[in-house]
């Protein structure tokens, strides 16, 4: 069943290019260290989020600078970096979002360039569960990126 | 400590002067700043103990160290404290003892700061072994009571002429840095494994997982009983969850104070124990990294623990372990095109399953009330 989508916001655009690949940090908690993959909650949505997990575009910025970015800016550093393409996320009955003319709110932290988001916010509960699987499968699939790791300095560590 | 003359350290002074267990006045001075170094750390203790209190009368009076014996074997002083000194200190002061004997090693380990030894800024302490001439050493041996280890720091003048002076160098460069890292108190949790505990000075020492061991104290008699008994369900030493203040030094926890309340996680020793022991430890936000994310909680590990040492027994594959935002744990299985997740929630009664192929449009979902129902599904799951 289609879902019906809120109004995409001023500033904010729908990402067509089904090709297009999308970059996801991957954090502590994220992540299987054993197995050396992300879990479910990897592809979202989470409580911060607002159903809206964030990702990267790969027009706009590169795997390893998007990693830098999330290791000189956030508040946990980056295992790795997963993708997703705006195919998978349509497949898995999701559609992605650039955000990253939008102003931040109030309170919201800085945005890294190219930000984009999978849109979450219509699905029922279980809906969730098995996009978030779906797209799970599409990033295991796909592999980790090759980026290297130049250390944490989030700036907005507790 | 004292019950009528225990030993509270051992200095020994070796070289020439010191043979056949003569003791020059002039060595007076180093032991003289063995006392005055440890009542510092005394003292420092109980003022962060008892923030904006002034210290006790007689406090000071409290640490008067005497010289019992001057055994041969070089020079061997044995110290007590009087004989009438007040109990009330001794775990203070046995602290304090222990603090100048790691503070002296850190500073003779080149890879440590000098932050480290906070102590270091006391001329006392700068000045120690200074009355050393070539070729002698002092060695300082005390025993720390909480886990009976002995230890021992020994300092060469060779070491105090060229390692303690570079210190006393960097000391200046770094003070500024020091400062900064400044003694601060916050409420949260943790966790780790409890490796000893004195009933008598509530008292505790807890080996945590990111940040090593650390000694803690609660007011509150009644965790004695609480403690007492995790102490006695484990085979070895437990997991706990304590809520307490946190005293960090810079961003180091440091001691643990006012615990509130103590919760226990039976730990096997398993090969995933490590990941329930990491998943305990994870405060509110996740420390940052989930913002609203709330922590674990004990009875979802519990259940976790039994769903996964379920499936190994069955000699199925054992699940990959998540936490969940709301507190409880996510087990998940992925094979080739197919994820299986099974949702433990906080109170661990409620669980929730989930399993999608590749292709599949729509996956399949149940839930149980009950673990029997979790461990037939995790049985199917994991084949």
């Amino acid at each position: 069943m289609t879902p019906t989508w809120p109004t995409v916001e001023t500033n904010e655009a729908q990402i067509t290019n089904a090709g297009e690949v999308l970059w996801r940090q991957i954090t502590k908690s994220l992540y299987d260290e054993d197995n050396r993959r992300p879990g479910l909650l990897a592809c979202g949505p989470q409580a911060a989020d607002a159903r809206k997990p964030s990702f990267t575009r790969s027009s706009v910025i590169s795997a390893q600078d998007s990693r830098d970015w999330h290791q000189n800016h956030s508040a946990s550093a980056s295992l790795g970096t997963w993708s997703l393409s705006v195919g998978d996320v349509e497949d898995a009955g999701l559609r992605a979002v650039d955000d990253s003319k939008r102003p931040p709110e109030p309170g919201e932290p800085g945005k890294p360039p190219g930000h984009a988001y999978v849109d979450y916010r219509p699905l029922t509960k279980a809906e969730m569960k098995d996009a978030r699987a779906k797209l799970l499968l599409a990033m295991l699939g796909r592999g980790e990126e090759s980026t290297t790791d130049i250390g944490f300095h989030g700036d907005r560590a507790a | 400590m004292p019950d009528g003359g225990a030993e509270f350290a051992r200095i020994r002074l070796s070289g020439d002067r010191f043979t056949g267990g003569r003791l020059p006045v002039d060595a007076l001075d180093e032991i003289q700043r063995y006392q005055a170094l440890v009542l510092a750390a005394a003292r420092q203790a109980w003022s962060e103990e008892h923030p904006d209190e002034e210290l006790p009368e007689g406090f000071d009076d409290s640490l008067k160290l005497v010289i019992t014996k001057v055994e041969n074997g070089s020079a061997q002083v044995l110290l007590e404290r009087e004989l009438d000194a007040p109990a009330e200190y001794d775990q203070t002061f046995d602290d304090a003892g222990a603090e100048v004997l790691r503070e002296l090693e850190a500073l003779l380990d080149a890879n440590r700061p000098v932050s480290d030894a906070p102590l270091f800024q006391l001329k006392d302490f700068q000045a120690f072994g200074s009355s050393l001439d070539q070729g002698e050493m002092i060695q300082i041996t005390s025993v720390d009571r909480s886990t009976q280890r002995r230890v021992e720091v020994s300092l060469s003048a060779e070491a105090v002429s060229e390692d303690i002076q570079e210190r006393v160098r960097e000391f200046a460069s770094d003070r500024r840095r020091e400062r900064r890292n400044a003694l601060h108190l916050d409420q949260r949790a943790i966790a780790g494994r409890l490796i000893a505990l004195d009933a008598d000075r509530r008292s505790f020492r807890l080996q945590s997982l990111h940040f090593g061991d650390i000694d803690g104290r609660y007011d509150d008699v009644d965790l004695t009983a609480a403690l007492k008994n995790v102490l006695d369900t484990s085979a070895k030493a437990p997991v706990v969850r304590l809520s307490a203040d946190l005293q960090f030094r810079g961003t180091t926890p440091w001691r643990i104070k006012n615990v509130t309340d103590v919760e226990f996680l039976e730990i096997d020793g398993q090969p995933w124990s490590r990941k329930l022991i990491e998943l305990a430890s994870l405060g509110p936000d996740w420390d940052g990294e989930m913002p609203g994310a709330e922590m674990i909680s004990f009875a979802a590990l519990d259940a976790a623990r039994d769903i996964v040492m379920h499936v190994v027994n069955a000699g199925r594959t054992r699940p990959a372990i998540f936490p969940t935002e709301e507190g409880g744990i996510s087990l998940e299985w992925v094979s080739a095109g197919s994820i299986a997740s099974l949702e433990i929630n906080p109170d661990a009664d409620h669980f929730e399953f989930h399993r999608l192929r590749q292709g599949d449009e729509v996956g399949s979902h149940a839930e149980s009330s009950d673990i029997p129902g979790a461990f037939a599904f995790a049985e199917e799951v994991s084949q």
